[in-house]
This record gives structure tokens, C-alpha cells and sequence, in this order.
């Protein structure tokens, strides 16, 4: 027999509730739209309302609540932009996070997927379809105003570029950032670790970034790095600042300042 | 200098005066090279007229012409489009899904995207396919009992499966050979399918190299140590029958001639499967094992 809590609503978020069941955690968010399931995920209601459980093994932003993430979430009516939204498995999430008057433009590049999210995107209020290149925010400029997050998932080699591009041209100052990182697809050689840090290093200037979440056992050599952007940030000032990279793999352990001679890795 | 700035939002665009450090650096900044025309002088008027854009594809603009168009930035863009009206929920949602329609439908009509889905399904298929003929290869007959009535079941059910693979076979066939005729006699359809959805079309192939060619589809990832290796022409109808000591030699070959024929289906779309065939057959008789 299952031996399951009753949902806690969350004190991050009010679309947010936790629950336990066999001594596991589980995360559920408050759904936007009517059933069928979205992805085969399983549905409750808890005080009139319909609660959808947030697959971890799916959903990268389910792991990284389960792994201990506790940046900051989707707040209830922003506009949010979503780039590699795929079928809508975690951006439904999102969207039921940014509750039926929020907005999450959901960009994404490939023709059989997208087809899933538009038909999603009947059913789901605040979610935005729009099949475009994440590379190219020129050609997403009439759709897309100004955001208040980003949340990237495209596991392409050039994804940190990607990031700050997008982020330069659509998200506001102060705006949040929710980055499921795949190490693996960045380029061969070098360890996940180093892609991390690269990865940091380069995001570092524009970004004010969270502790660096490890997605394992869910996904493998994936991370979640949140953060604020600060487009005018001045990346040595902050270094000067105290220790920031007692975190970084492989940087300074002892929470000095980084080695100025350490090589610098080349993210593609 | 009178710069105006042109935004679009959903189907409307907004011309924009712009003054101030952002537009002066992006007017000054990536400047496109001056047309003869225009170095010429040949009105002061159009010479005084500075559109900014942001989106390159609005350039095909024809209100645009005369203006000297330059292409504007981030930053900028940023502080112009906190000005600019935003759309309530209900109209974007309106236009955007209606727009979505539009842009899937356009997309999937063209034929590369076509090709590519059908050979996604048909690389499915055929996995699916061959687990299923494996398990039941290795499944214990005994008459009279259940699993005597699973089999039949389960040779019903392959039937089946093998005519609704027969079937995408025949469609993708049709595709291929209307798009890549030339590779599909040299490969066969279905090795010149996965090369061109691999590749993303039939000009992307034709634009890489051999070298490309030989390890497209290849799953392993490149290592100074290891490369990859075995790509999808590996599966190329012939290779099986070349002696293992001599089929990356015979591959190799092979790549180069898909090439060629992948250029001629681009380009030149003139018919080379015959000397392309002889090629091929010479290239087969010399990786034989000498009698």
C-alpha cells in the first residue's frame, strides 16, 4: 500500500504544492487546463482544484525542485519565454506556474513536435506557440515583448550563446533565468565539469547565477543554473567582491579568487 | 540626420523617431556598403532618411526603398520596445496560434520536411520491426499450451506491422526518388532518405564532403581517440556482402559517389546513375577477395 501525505501548498509559490508518497518527494503544480493529461502525468484535486504532478524524469525544472533548487520560480501573470519548448512537457509546468493570465511564448524549431504544443497550446491558456529558431530572435521580434524570465532547455552546442542572445534582446533588466544545461551536447573532450564552468564564466558577465544544480540521478550530466540578468554587470566587481567561486568545479576550493592563468575553455 | 525606427508588433508595424546615444552608436555602427547609386547622390532627401530595423526580413519592404536601412541592435531595441504598445493576452493568443497554423502548414509541405518525417517513421518502424522478430525468435514453442496461442497472435500481429511498413516504405520511396533520383539508384531509397534527413536536404548533402558523408548518422561521439565510424551508409545495400577487412575502404568509395550523384540531384539535374553505377561496380570488384 502506498502510504501518501496530504499536498502542502508550497510557500514559494501559490500554483505550487508538495506531497509525499512512500517516503518520496513529489512536486505538483496547479493545472491551467482541463484533463486529458499532457503527458501522461497523474492529476488530484485538493480543495477544488486540479493539481498535475511534475514528472522528474521528464522535466528537467522537476528534478532541479526535487535536487534542492530553490531559485527564484515563475511568478503568477508574468510573461514568460520558453526556447526549446518541444511537445510542452515542462512548459505546461511553467505555464500552470504562470497561472491563466500569464504568458509563455513557447519557441520551438521542429515541425512534429511543435504540432503536439499547438494542440496543447487549445486547451492550455497562458501557453504561446510559436515555431521559430531560438538562434535567430531577429525573426521572433513582432511576436515576443519584453519577458520578465527565461527558461532555456535546447541542448544544442552553442546553448550559453544562445542564452545571452536571447536574453539581450528579450529579457528585462533584473529579469529570471532558468537554464537546463546539457553538458554533453556542448562539445567532446573536456569533462561535463569544465562545460559547467565554461559555461558560468561565460554567462557570468551578464548573469547574477545561482549555486549550479546537479540533475543526477534524473538526467544525466545535465545542471540547472538560475539566475538574475544584469546586463550591466560588472563581472570583476563582483569577484573582488567575496567568495563567488567557492561553488565552481574545479575552481578555487578555498573560496579565493579564481587562478588568473586557469585555461579558459572555449564553449561552442 | 532624421532616423526613424521601424518595429513590428504582431501585424502591426511602428515607425519610431529615434534620437540619443542608442541611435547614433547603431546608425554609425554596422554601416551596409553604399550602393553605386547612392554614392552617386542622387537625391538628398532619400540620403537624409535613416530607417533602423531589427528583423533583416524586413528589408523585401518596398516602403522602405530610397531610405538608407540600417540594422539596429539589442540595446536599442530594447529601450524601443518598452515604448511600444503590448498586446493583451487575447489578441496575441488570437494571432499567435493563427499564426502557428500557418507556419506548420507551410512546413510541412515542404518536401524535405516531408522526407524526413517519413524517414523517422520508417527508421522506427524498422527497429520496432526487428525487436519484435527477435523476440519472438526466441520465444518456446510448445503446442497446445498459451504460448502456441501467443505466437499465432503475435505472427498475426507482425503481419501486420510488416504491411504497414511495406506501405511507408512505398511512400517514401515515391518521395526519395522524386527529390534524389540519382542517389537512390546508387544506395537505395532507403540508405538516400537517411542520408538526406540526416543531412537536411538534398543541397546541404551536396555541399559536404565525402568524409561527411561516410560517418552521417554515425551515433558515436568524436574523440581524439576514437572516432566515429559506421553511419547510416554503412547500410547501404552492397556493403553486407563486401568482406569486413575491406568495407571501410569500399565505404569511403561509396561516400565519394554519393556526393557526385547528390550533386547532380541539386545542381545539375542531369541523370549519372548509369557511369555512377560503373563506378560503383568497379569499386566493388576491386575490394573482392581475390580467388
Amino acid at each position: 500500500m502506498t502510504r501518501r501525505s496530504s499536498f502542502h501548498p508550497s510557500e514559494r509559490h501559490p500554483r505550487l504544492f508538495s506531497r509525499s508518497a512512500d517516503g518520496r518527494w513529489e512536486w505538483w503544480t496547479e493545472a491551467c487546463g482541463e484533463p486529458p493529461p499532457v503527458y501522461g502525468e497523474r492529476w488530484a484535486y485538493t480543495g477544488g482544484r486540479a493539481v498535475r504532478a511534475i514528472d522528474p524524469h521528464r522535466s528537467k525544472l522537476g528534478a532541479a525542485l526535487l535536487r534542492g533548487w530553490r531559485g527564484r520560480l515563475p511568478r503568477v501573470g508574468e510573461r514568460w519565454l520558453y526556447l526549446g519548448a518541444a511537445s510542452g512537457t515542462t512548459a505546461s509546468h511553467v505555464a500552470d506556474l504562470l497561472g491563466p493570465h500569464g504568458h509563455l511564448y513557447a519557441v520551438e524549431r521542429s515541425a512534429g513536435p511543435f504540432a503536439r504544443l499547438l494542440s496543447l497550446a487549445d486547451r492550455w491558456p497562458p501557453l504561446l506557440p510559436i515555431l521559430g529558431d531560438a538562434r535567430r530572435p531577429r525573426e521572433l521580434l513582432a511576436w515576443i515583448p519584453p519577458v520578465d524570465g527565461l527558461y532555456v532547455d535546447v541542448a544544442q552546442p552553442d546553448q550559453a550563446e544562445i542564452v545571452a542572445e536571447a536574453a539581450a534582446w528579450f529579457l528585462a533588466d533584473g529579469g529570471a533565468l532558468l537554464f537546463a544545461l546539457k553538458a554533453s551536447s556542448v562539445a567532446r573532450g573536456p569533462s561535463p565539469e569544465d562545460h559547467l564552468r565554461a559555461t558560468v564564466d561565460s554567462l557570468a558577465a551578464s548573469f547574477q547565477l545561482d549555486r549550479p544544480i546537479d540533475l543526477a540521478p534524473f538526467h544525466r550530466v545535465h545542471y540547472f543554473l538560475s539566475g538574475e540578468y544584469r546586463p550591466s554587470f560588472d563581472r570583476r566587481a563582483q569577484s573582488s567582491r567575496g567568495p563567488r567561486t567557492d561553488w565552481r568545479p574545479g575552481g578555487a576550493r578555498d573560496g579565493g579568487p579564481p587562478r588568473p592563468d586557469r585555461p579558459r575553455l572555449r564553449v561552442r | 540626420m532624421a532616423a526613424t525606427a521601424r518595429v513590428a508588433v504582431l501585424d502591426q508595424t511602428f515607425e519610431v523617431p529615434v534620437d540619443g546615444p542608442a541611435a547614433e552608436r547603431s546608425a554609425a555602427g554596422p554601416r551596409p556598403v553604399p550602393r553605386k547609386s547612392e554614392a552617386a547622390g542622387d537625391d538628398a532627401a532619400s540620403r537624409d532618411r535613416t530607417i533602423v530595423i531589427f528583423d533583416p526580413g524586413q528589408r523585401a519592404d518596398p516602403a522602405l526603398a530610397g531610405a538608407r536601412v540600417v540594422l539596429g541592435d539589442a540595446p536599442m531595441y530594447r529601450v524601443l520596445r518598452r515604448e511600444l504598445p503590448v498586446p493583451t493576452l487575447a489578441e496575441e493568443r488570437r494571432h499567435l496560434l493563427q499564426r502557428a497554423a500557418e507556419r506548420l502548414a507551410r512546413v510541412r509541405a515542404d518536401p524535405v520536411e516531408r522526407l524526413v518525417a517519413l524517414t523517422r517513421e520508417e527508421e522506427r518502424l524498422e527497429r520496432a520491426l526487428g525487436r519484435e522478430v527477435n523476440a519472438v525468435s526466441s520465444f518456446p514453442r510448445v503446442d497446445g499450451t498459451s504460448s502456441d496461442l501467443y505466437l499465432r497472435a503475435e505472427a498475426d500481429f507482425l503481419r501486420a506491422f510488416r504491411d504497414h511498413w511495406a506501405r511507408v516504405s512505398a511512400l517514401l520511396e515515391q518521395e526519395v526518388r522524386a527529390l534524389a533520383p540519382t542517389l537512390t539508384d546508387l544506395v537505395g531509397f532507403r540508405t538516400a532518405a537517411r542520408l538526406i534527413a540526416r543531412a537536411g536536404g538534398v543541397e546541404p548533402l551536396a555541399r559536404s564532403s565525402a568524409g561527411h558523408v561516410q560517418i552521417l548518422g554515425s551515433r558515436r561521439k568524436p574523440s581524439p581517440l576514437r572516432g566515429p565510424k559506421h553511419g547510416v551508409l554503412y547500410q547501404a545495400e552492397g556493403v553486407a556482402s563486401v568482406p569486413p577487412p575491406r568495407r571501410a575502404a569500399f565505404v569511403r568509395s561509396l561516400a565519394a559517389l554519393c556526393v557526385i550523384a547528390a550533386r547532380a540531384d541539386a545542381f545539375s539535374h542531369r541523370s549519372l546513375s548509369a557511369p555512377l553505377l560503373a563506378r560503383r561496380d568497379r569499386a566493388l570488384r576491386r575490394v573482392a577477395p581475390r580467388p
